[in-house]
C-alpha cells in the first residue's frame, strides 16, 4: 500500500492524500448504522487527476469510492469494501452562469447552498433544494438523481442535465450534450449516469439547464383531523392547475411532538399540510394563494396559514424540518436511521392509508416513528426514532422495515424513489426489481466497471446481502442474520 | 465534565453533514475531519476506544467554537460544548496545545498573554499619548 501511496502522491500532491486513522475515521459513516473506513482520501483538483487516480486503482484492483458531500441516506458513498475514497469536494469551481443560454457549467464539488446563492444573486435558481443542501454537492445530486423539496413541479434532477463530463474507468473522458437545450442522439447515457451512484464512472462537469428565479413566494399550511381529506385537498391543488413548488403532509404524532416541544400551539390533528409557490408578481401570487386556502378549508384545513416572512416560514415547516430536534428533546440519546424503508412510493390513492399503516406498522414494534408524504408523487418518507443503545430497539426496526417493504409493494407501490438503493437495500434490490432487470443493471456495470471496483457492494450488483463483512457503528445493532421474529 | 458525559450528544449525531458549509474550519479544508460531523465521529470513536486521545487532539483543537454548526445541525446539537469538553479532558491528560500552554504560562509570571513585562505596558500608554 505504501508504493500506492506514494504513486497517488505523485499525481495530486502530498496534501491530497489523507491517510492518518482520525481522519479515515471522520470518513466513515453517513446516516445509516455501518461503519467502513477506507485506506485512503484522495482529494482531487481536475479531469487530468481523475484519470491518472483511476489509473493506479484499476491496475492495482483497488476500490474507489467518489464522495461528494457524502449526505448519502443509504450507505451510497460509504467504502463498504475499503480502498479508496475519491473527495471531489475541492473540485468545487462554478465555471460559468449563462442568463442568455440559460446553462450553468459547475464542477462536482460545488455544494448546492453555494451554487443557489450565486444563482439566485443574478436572479436565477436550480430548484433541486435536497433537504442536505448545507452538504450535497452538485455531483453527488446528480449521481444520485436527487428529488429535491421541488421536485412536484421540477421532477428529479436527471432531466436537468444538459450535458456533462464523465471520467470511466478505463481513463476515456467521456463528453455528454452540450449547452444547446436537448439532444436526443442515441441512448440517453445522462440519464444512465444520473442515479448510478458512482458505480459507472466519476462526473468531473455538468452543463445544467437553470431557470428564472421568482420574484415572489409564499408558504400555506393548514391542519386536518383526517388525513384523507387532507390528500384530498392535496389532490385538488394538482387539479386545479396552481402550479405549487411542493406539497407535504406531516403525521400527527410528529405534528403534535414538535409543536409541545416547541410551544407552536397547533391543534392537535390527524396530519398538517404544507405547500410553497411562487408568483411572477404579487398579484398573480395572490391568485394561486387564494384558490390554494379555498381547496384547502374546503376540505376541512383548519387554521390555514400562509407565510410571507421567515419567521413564520420556519414555524409552517416545523413539523416537517424539526423532528430531529424535538426527538433528542423529548427522548434524550435517540436519533433517526437511514433504513432500507425511508423511501418508498405508492399511487397517489393510496397516500393516506400508506401514512397511517405504516406509522402503526413501525409502532406496533414498540419504537417511534414519524411519517412524512410528498403528497404530489407518493413518496413517503418513515423515519425511525430509536435509541441505538438498545437491541430491543434494532430488532424491531429490522422487522418493521421488512413489514414496510411488503405492505408497500402489496399495495401497488415501490420500494425506493427517492434515495435510490445505495448499500442498505441490497438484500432488497432484487426482489424489487426482478431477475431480468438486475441481470441487465449488472451486465450494464460489466461494461464500465469490468474489475468491479467503482463503488462496490452497492445497489445489489455484486451481492445480494448487506450487514456482512461490514462493521457496525453501535454495539447493540442486530445484524440480518441475529433478527428475531 | 468529562467526555464520557457528552457520549449521548456525541450518539445523537446523526452524520448528516448539515453542519459542513457554514464551518469556517472546514470551508478552508473540505477535510470531514474538520466538521461537526466528523469531530463527532472521531469523539464516538475515541470513546469506542478506537482512536487514542493523542490521535484525535489535533482536530479538536481545529474549531473556533463559533456554534456555527448548531444554527445549521439537524438535531441542534451544542457541538462547541462537546468539542470544550473534550479539550479539558486533553489538557489533563497533557494534551493541551503548545499555544494555550504558553498563553497559561504566561499569564501565570507576567500576567500577560504574550510574557510581555509591565514595562511594555507602559511603553503602550506612552504610544497612545503620542
Ligand atoms: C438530511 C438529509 C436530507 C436529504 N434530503 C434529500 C432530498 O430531499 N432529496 C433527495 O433526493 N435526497 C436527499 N438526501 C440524500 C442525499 O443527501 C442526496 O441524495 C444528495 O444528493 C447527496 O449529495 P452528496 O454530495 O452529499 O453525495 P454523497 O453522499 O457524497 O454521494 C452520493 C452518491 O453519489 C456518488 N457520487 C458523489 N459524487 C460523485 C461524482 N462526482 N461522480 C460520480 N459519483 C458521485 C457517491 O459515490 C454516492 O454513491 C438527504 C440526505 C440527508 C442526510
Ligand atoms: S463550532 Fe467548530 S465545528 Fe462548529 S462550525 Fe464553528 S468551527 Fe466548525
Ligand atoms: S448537522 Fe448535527 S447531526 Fe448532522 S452531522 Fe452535523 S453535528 Fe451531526
Amino acid at each position: 500500500m505504501f508504493k500506492i501511496v506514494e504513486q497517488m502522491k505523485s499525481i495530486v500532491g502530498e496534501e491530497n492524500v489523507i491517510t492518518s486513522k482520525v481522519d479515515r475515521m471522520a470518513y466513515s459513516r453517513d446516516l445509516t448504522p455501518y461503519l467502513a473506513v477506507p485506506e485512503m482520501i484522495i482529494f482531487v483538483e481536475d479531469t487530468n487527476q481523475v484519470v491518472k487516480i483511476l489509473g493506479v486503482a484499476s491496475s492495482n484492483d483497488i476500490p474507489i469510492t467518489p464522495r461528494g458531500g457524502g449526505a448519502s441516506f443509504q450507505g451510497s458513498s460509504l467504502p463498504v469494501r475499503g480502498g479508496i475514497i475519491l473527495d471531489l469536494s475541492r473540485m468545487n469551481k462554478i465555471l460559468e452562469i449563462s442568463k442568455d443560454d440559460l446553462v450553468a457549467i459547475v464542477q462536482p464539488g460545488v455544494r448546492y447552498e453555494t451554487f443557489q446563492h450565486e444563482l439566485e444573486r443574478q436572479g436565477l435558481s436550480f430548484p433541486h433544494d435536497v433537504g442536505s443542501h448545507d452538504a450535497a454537492t452538485i455531483g453527488g445530486i446528480l449521481a444520485s438523481d436527487s428529488n429535491g423539496h421541488h421536485a412536484y413541479r421540477h421532477g428529479r434532477v436527471g432531466s436537468w442535465i444538459q450535458g456533462m463530463e464523465v471520467v470511466l474507468l478505463d481513463g476515456t473522458v467521456l463528453e455528454l450534450g452540450t449547452r444547446a437545450p436537448r439532444y436526443n442522439m442515441g441512448y440517453n447515457l445522462s440519464a444512465l449516469f444520473a442515479g448510478s451512484q458512482g458505480t459507472l464512472g466519476i462526473i468531473t462537469k455538468a452543463i445544467l439547464r437553470i431557470v428564472p428565479k421568482m420574484p415572489v413566494s409564499a408558504t400555506i399550511g393548514g391542519f386536518f383531523q383526517n388525513l384523507d381529506d387532507l390528500m384530498a385537498a392535496s389532490h385538488a391543488i394538482t387539479m386545479s392547475g396552481v402550479e405549487a413548488g411542493t406539497l407535504e403532509a406531516t403525521d400527527g404524532y410528529t405534528v403534535n411532538t414538535i409543536s409541545d416541544v416547541m410551544n407552536l400551539g397547533f391543534p392537535k390533528c390527524e396530519g398538517n399540510f404544507v405547500g410553497d409557490l411562487e408568483g411572477f408578481n404579487e398579484e398573480n401570487l395572490q391568485h394561486k394563494l387564494s384558490i390554494m386556502k379555498k381547496i384547502l378549508e374546503d376540505h376541512g384545513g383548519e387554521n390555514v396559514i400562509i407565510a410571507r416572512d421567515e419567521k413564520m416560514n420556519k414555524i409552517l415547516w416545523a413539523p416537517r424540518l424539526e423532528i430531529d430536534v424535538a426527538i433528542v428533546d423529548v427522548h434524550p440519546g435517540y436519533r433517526e436511521f437511514g433504513f432500507a424503508a425511508a423511501d418508498p412510493c405508492v399511487p397517489l390513492t393510496k397516500m393516506a392509508d400508506a401514512m397511517r399503516n405504516i406509522g402503526q406498522i413501525i409502532r406496533s414494534h414498540g419504537i417511534l416513528a414519524a411519517v412524512f408524504c410528498h403528497t404530489g408523487i407518493g413518496i413517503l418518507h418513515p423515519a425511525v426514532l430509536m435509541d441505538p443503545n438498545n437491541s430491543e430497539h434494532w430488532n424491531a426496526m429490522k422487522l418493521a422495515e421488512k413489514e414496510i417493504l411488503e405492505y408497500v409493494i402489496s399495495i401497488g407501490g415501490i420500494i425506493s424513489a427517492e434515495h435510490g438503493f445505495g448499500y442498505v437495500k441490497n438484500n432488497f434490490v432484487r426482489k424489487a426489481v426482478g431477475d431480468t432487470k438486475l441481470n441487465l443493471d449488472q451486465r450494464i456495470k460489466q461494461i464500465f466497471d469490468p474489475k468491479g471496483i467503482l463503488n462496490p457492494g452497492k445497489m445489489g450488483l455484486d451481492t445480494d446481502e448487506r450487514d456482512e463483512d461490514i462493521e457496525f457503528v453501535f454495539s447493540a445493532y442486530v445484524a440480518d442474520k441475529d433478527v428475531r421474529e | 465534565m468529562p467526555i464520557e458525559e457528552y457520549r449521548h450528544v456525541i450518539m445523537e449525531c446523526v452524520s448528516c453533514g448539515l453542519c459542513q458549509s457554514n464551518c469556517p474550519i472546514y470551508k478552508q479544508t473540505n477535510l470531514e475531519s474538520n466538521s461537526a460531523k466528523g469531530k463527532m465521529t472521531i469523539l464516538y470513536s475515541l470513546l469506542q476506544g478506537w482512536l487514542d486521545w493523542d490521535e484525535v487532539a489535533e482536530r479538536m483543537y481545529e474549531c473556533t467554537t463559533c456554534k456555527n454548526c448548531t444554527a445549521t445541525c439537524l438535531s441542534g446539537l451544542d457541538i462547541a460544548a462537546v468539542v470544550e469538553a473534550a479539550r479539558a479532558e486533553l489538557v489533563e491528560r497533557g494534551h493541551g496545545n503548545a499555544i494555550s500552554k504558553d498563553i497559561a504560562k504566561n499569564l501565570r509570571e507576567t500576567h500577560n498573554p504574550f510574557g510581555e513585562g509591565s514595562d511594555a505596558r507602559e511603553r503602550l500608554k506612552e504610544l497612545a499619548r503620542t
